[in-house]
């Protein structure tokens, strides 16, 4: 197998709803390809994937149009996948 | 009056509890405990926070430049060996997951339930709201305080918000991230900042991080 070829297919381990789905991932594309994956395997396809939102394991927001080797993931870190999360309360709306 | 077959709802709540147990590292770092062993339809976390405690003091000189006759300014400390309280929330996963998830702020040694007046606030932060309350007092028919937050059945419930039926929510929203919704709202943006007033007494002011 061409290093290219295998340095650009590594996995991102996604958490979603509780549950870890390994994804094979090309860190040269945007995280976004990724994304539309994991929800394909989990079989979360009810929802549009910009309504899902990609976390760090500090929590931290990932930009999805960024690739995961400018977001600095390494080979099967893991990341929240999760829907965004909608709230009432009080303050500029 | 159960609305859902016993059978179903024990199943789904035990479900909910194999992933908090799946992913108990993650809890773990973030300061979150499953107390005592789960009977149906309880399940209780104690989250504790780790923010550490900003004490705001007034200044008057700033190394060696002294402010003017008149005005003040404000600076703030750390104190790394003080954060906020940590608290019990109480989920009820009755008819789960037909309701969402119920949740009772409690304080972690009496269990009773936490007083709006003296407890912590939450927040949500977005691009386009900003930051944003998302602990009230006073629900409309449970009269208590609520996280008023997409996944809990407070939310839902609320006459204000019965356009957004939990039922659109429940194959994409699990138990467990219900739970980092709320670590997110009431740990990780929520920062308590201790002021002095100029009469002397000493408020808690809780403002957000603004982070995505």
């Amino acid at each position: 197998m061409p290093q290219r070829e295998h340095e650009d297919h590594e996995t991102l381990i996604f958490i979603i709803n509780g549950q870890d789905y390994a994804v094979p991932t090309d860190f040269n594309a945007p995280l976004k390809v990724a994304v539309q994956r994991a929800l394909q395997v989990s079989g979360n396809t009810g929802r549009p994937a910009d309504e899902w939102e990609v976390r760090d394991i500090k929590g931290v927001l990932l930009d999805a149009q960024r690739t995961p080797r400018e977001l600095r993931l390494h080979n099967r870190a893991r990341v929240f996948l999760s829907l965004q999360v909608g709230a009432g309360g009080f303050g500029p709306g | 009056m159960a609305q859902v077959d016993p059978a179903v709802t024990r199943r789904k709540f035990e479900n909910a509890l194999g992933q908090l147990a799946a992913q108990r590292p993650i809890l773990d770092a973030r300061g979150i405990f499953l107390v005592g062993t789960p009977t149906y339809p309880s399940i209780e976390l104690v989250f504790v926070p780790r923010r550490p405690l900003q004490f705001a003091v007034p200044i008057t000189q700033s190394g060696s430049i002294f402010l003017p006759p008149g005005t003040s300014a404000i600076g703030t400390a750390g104190l790394p060996n003080l954060a906020a309280r940590a608290f019990k929330a109480h989920f009820e996963l009755s008819d789960f997951d037909l309701r969402a998830p119920s949740l009772q702020f409690r304080d972690p040694w009496t269990d009773e339930l936490l007083d709006y007046n003296t407890m912590f606030r939450a927040f949500e932060y977005e691009k386009h709201r900003q930051v944003h309350l998302v602990l009230l007092g006073d629900h409309p028919t449970e009269r208590r305080p609520f996280l008023c937050l997409r996944g809990i059945r407070e939310y839902h419930e609320h006459p204000q918000h019965s356009g957004d039926d939990w039922l659109q929510y429940r194959n994409d929203i699990s138990f467990f991230s219900i739970v980092m919704s709320v670590w997110r709202a009431c740990i990780d943006l929520p920062q308590p900042t201790l002021i002095q007033q100029s009469t002397g007494v000493v408020q808690v002011q809780w403002s957000a991080e603004e982070k995505s």
